[in-house]
């Protein structure tokens, strides 16, 4: 890997590519990712996702608020689909939460169902954990590299990969989640089955505070071997990567890297003001998990603070000439 | 794809794709659905099987399929809520994810028979290679012939009726569910232990044959079950 890749300073484009942005035709917005929905890539409306949805045991109306502010950003975000809303006047949460840019999750013991496939942008196959145990999220082994349990041999990854494109009907890109253990031979192994993006785990966040997070493999080495393993393979494999990145100029830099996107799960539990962090010893704190108007005040700060991000975002790419 | 009459489907797998197929079939569901909120009966014959991979994969709510010929591997992989008749052999991973309804194959049966499977039957009328019902979650699985190594390998619910022998390693990692054998086993592993048949044990097995269409009475069989269950 060239020098001046490496993590620490931001990577400029040369003066002759800085072409006035007025001449370029596909320059929409700052942070957009040049891929297609194909097999080839997966379209991301910002190169940023959210692992929280999935990962964090997140309350129905704090999902709901928090989807509502991905989505005014195009963020992608992990789960199943919520269950329809009910048109309730008084609950004041905002936004639409008709175009989301869900990737459906598929774990490693759970049978394939058609319908968890509906409305997904993607599905990610999570190739982590131990099967049939129900392990805290907090655990380290809960994130332990796997294959799905009826696996016993590496060609059967690839037909596993096929028969969830048949099932999607060959519209939605199927990746895998996995966590940095050998990450050179994991990636070539799991590129060559045909999943056409890959997570790479390197901290895993498992709540909105700040504690609760997991660091599961170094950034610098994770992301040197795996930009050498997708560029060794020959494809055009996207990366995305949950680190604990907690600012714009990190996950620029990540982004620089070879990510093709990053997680913002690092940024919200940081960005979480403190006082609704640790608002849990009260008789107010633990009537508010119960009343859907209070959670969602409490949540009023994820907006701003993503947009804070995102303007972070455009400003690096700006700097560094990608925008 | 010749329409034969009004809902039966005909498909010949030499001019068209697994994918294309569950496309076609996915659209006349959604029509039909449209013109009538109760789904009549739609039936589905395939031809051309010539052992593909994949064929099925994600049917649901067709009620009755026929399959000509063998098929590879993956074979009416998420399948839900109907019937489906294989006139022939099927490959690994057959039933993958099944969740209800009925599949019964005529032949024998590849590697990793019912895996995942959270609910329905898959009757094998001739022998089922290794890993059969691996990670079972809920479905029954009943195999006339025999089974080879590791039967029910992390079985977790669900039922393995096998009338033949078993191979080795019969019940590794199994935590749940019931393996009923007729004949002998290579070797048990120590996550399974023999317990003694009971009158709903052979009620059960009576009930699973009725339904595979195999003659063979409950009382012949043994039972074994997880050391693990409950932990």
């Amino acid at each position: 890997m060239p020098e001046e890749l490496k993590l620490g300073s931001l990577r400029c484009e040369p003066l002759l590519a800085r072409i006035d942005p007025l001449m370029r035709s596909e320059a929409e917005i700052a942070c957009k990712i040049p891929t297609s929905k194909n097999r080839d890539g997966l379209l991301l409306e910002a190169p940023l996702f959210t692992r929280l949805t999935s990962d964090a045991n997140l309350s129905l109306v704090t999902k709901r608020h928090l989807l509502s502010e991905l989505d005014r950003f195009g963020i992608a975000w992990l789960g199943d689909a919520l269950p329809p809303v009910e048109r309730n006047p008084k609950e004041s949460v905002p936004g639409s939460l008709e175009r989301l840019k869900r990737i459906a999750v598929l774990q490693l013991d759970q049978p394939i169902d058609v319908e968890s496939f509906q409305g997904a942008e993607a599905i990610e196959l999570q190739l982590i954990g131990r099967p049939f145990q129900v392990l805290a999220n907090s655990r380290r082994s809960r994130w332990t590299p796997g294959l799905p349990v009826e696996i016993n041999d590496f060609e059967q990854v690839a037909k596993r990969v096929e028969v969830l494109r048949v099932l999607s009907e060959g519209k939605c890109p199927i990746g895998a989640a996995v966590a940095p253990g050998a990450v050179y031979e994991d990636l070539r192994f799991l590129i060559d089955s045909g999943f056409d993006f890959l997570t790479l785990l390197v901290d895993v966040q498992f709540g909105m505070a700040m504690g609760s997070s997991l660091q599961l493999a170094s950034l610098d080495s994770t992301m040197e071997h795996s930009a050498k393993a997708v560029h060794d393979s020959g494809t055009k494999t996207k990366l995305l990567v949950s680190a604990n990145l907690l600012d714009g100029v990190s996950m620029f830099r990540c982004l620089q890297l070879g990510a093709s996107a990053v997680s913002i799960d690092g940024f919200l539990a940081q960005a979480k003001p403190q006082e609704v962090a640790t608002a849990k010893d009260t008789f107010g704190s633990v009537l508010s998990s119960y009343a859907p108007a209070v959670a969602v005040s409490t949540m009023a700060w994820v907006g701003p603070a993503i947009e804070g991000l995102v303007e972070e975002l455009r400003d690096c790419a700006e700097y560094s000439g990608e925008s | 794809m010749e329409n034969l009459s009004a809902f039966t489907l005909d498909f010949n797998l030499d001019l068209v794709a697994p994918a294309e197929m569950l496309t076609a079939i996915r659209l006349h569901l959604a029509k039909i659905a449209q013109e009538d909120s109760t789904v009549p009966p739609l039936s589905i014959k395939i031809a051309g099987a010539n052992n593909h991979d994949f064929i099925g994969a994600g049917i649901r709510d067709v009620s009755e399929i026929a399959i000509l010929g063998s098929i590879g591997d993956f074979g009416l992989c998420s399948f839900g809520d109907g019937q489906c008749h294989v006139d022939g052999n099927v490959g690994d991973f057959f039933g993958h994810s099944i969740a209800s309804g009925v599949l019964v194959v005529n032949g024998n049966a590849g590697n990793a028979v019912g895996a995942l499977g959270a609910g329905g039957l898959i009757a094998i009328y001739g022998n089922s290679g290794d890993r059969t019902a691996v990670g079972m979650q809920g479905s029954d699985v009943v195999v006339r012939g025999s089974v080879a190594n590791y039967a029910g390998f992390g079985m977790q619910s669900g039922t393995l009726v096998v009338t033949g022998s078993a191979g080795l390693h019969m019940g590794h990692g199994m935590r749940g569910g019931t393996i009923y054998l007729r004949g002998d086993a290579g070797s048990i592993s120590p996550d399974i232990e023999e317990q003694r048949l009971r009158e709903p044990d052979r009620l059960k097995i009576g009930l699973m044959m009725l339904k595979s269409n195999i003659a063979a009475a409950g009382k012949e069989f043994r039972v074994f079950r997880s050391t693990h269950a409950g932990e």
